[in-house]
């Protein structure tokens, strides 16, 4: 069993959108996968025509002391998702320091998982960092679009975070062209050497309820998303 | 009769990812060149171009580099 993280460095740079293509095409390639909702905001089962922010989840399982692996849902047989559960904001703190206080938990979890599902696939919040810092994943990964703005906010993270995974890049564009090349001269040990290009296909997909290689799979970042799903399992073959 | 592998073959296969990709590390590698400062001028160029035309950019690039300098230096800090 494989772990996997993705974190936006900031919001908005598609980090559940290629979370949920990425599990879809992990799937697709024969991998039993489970994707499970990190974020409060409880909405990463929208990529898989489930219902809008469920009740239950495993964050509301945790703070309720209910069994928590119970309220995955599965979208088909091989590909599950946990939700995060509704929870009130000073519950969502409050069960951030838990994470802090017993940083073991989700390791213990991810033991007992390890049966059933060859990745887990964990889409993180940008802050809370009870809910970042828990899940010790073998490939984290963090998401960013070619702009001024997130390589301002790159440059901080580049001691704790070992990968960083570019989304929404337009060759078009001279800026971003710049942006790529001033990042593999730099940062070329910790760039993903996968780059998933901008594309109307994702954005839609989510409005279709769907992951986006489900709903277009002949598009561009359908198949950037299978390279990088392929990417993932040589990654993840390879020894510790 | 099946060749041995060469010299130079070994030592290609013990480069980096990276480095197999970039002929000129290749070359040094293959005529044992190690010593020899080539400086890819083209890609050079194209990085300072880049930072000619973003002012941020160039900023950053800058700023980036600044406080190893000032760490050392504890006048210079504000």
């Amino acid at each position: 069993m494989i772990t996997l993280s993705l974190r936006g460095v900031r919001g908005g740079v598609g980090t559940s959108s290629t979370l949920a293509a990425l599990g879809h095409a992990l799937h697709e390639l024969g991998q039993k996968v489970l994707l499970v909702d990190m974020c409060p905001e409880n909405s990463l089962g929208l990529h898989f025509n489930m219902d809008l922010a469920p009740r239950e989840g495993w964050a509301r399982a945790t703070l309720d002391q209910q069994p928590w692996h119970e309220q995955a849902w599965v979208v088909e047989p091989g590909l599950c998702v946990l939700p995060y559960g509704q929870l009130k904001p000073s519950e969502v703190f409050a069960l951030d320091a838990l994470l802090i206080e017993q940083p073991k938990l989700w390791t213990q979890r991810q033991i007992a998982l390890a049966k059933g599902f060859d990745w887990i696939l964990f889409d993180l919040p940008q802050r809370l960092p009870g809910h970042v810092s828990s899940p010790h994943c073998r490939i984290s990964m963090m998401v960013i679009n070619p702009d001024a703005a997130c390589h301002v906010l790159l440059q901080p993270q580049l001691a704790q975070t070992p990968l960083f995974l570019v989304n929404r890049f337009d060759a078009a564009s001279q800026l971003q062209r710049d942006l790529l090349l001033i990042w593999q001269q730099r940062y070329a040990h910790a760039l993903v050497p996968v780059n998933l290009h901008a594309d109307e296909a994702m954005g839609e997909a989510l409005a279709r309820s769907e992951p986006a290689g489900r709903y277009a799979p002949a598009s561009l970042i359908a198949l950037d998303i299978i390279s990088l799903a392929s990417w993932c399992l040589l990654r993840g073959r390879r020894p510790a | 009769m099946a060749a041995l592998p060469t010299a130079v073959q070994i030592s290609a296969d013990i480069l980096s990812r990276k480095e197999r990709a970039d002929d000129i590390a290749r070359l040094k590698s293959m005529m044992e060149l190690h010593a020899l400062e080539y400086v890819d001028v083209s890609a050079h160029m194209e990085l300072l171009q880049a930072f000619e035309r973003w002012p941020l950019l160039a900023y950053l690039e800058a700023q980036y580099k600044k406080p190893v300098d000032l760490s050392k230096d504890p006048e210079q800090t504000p």
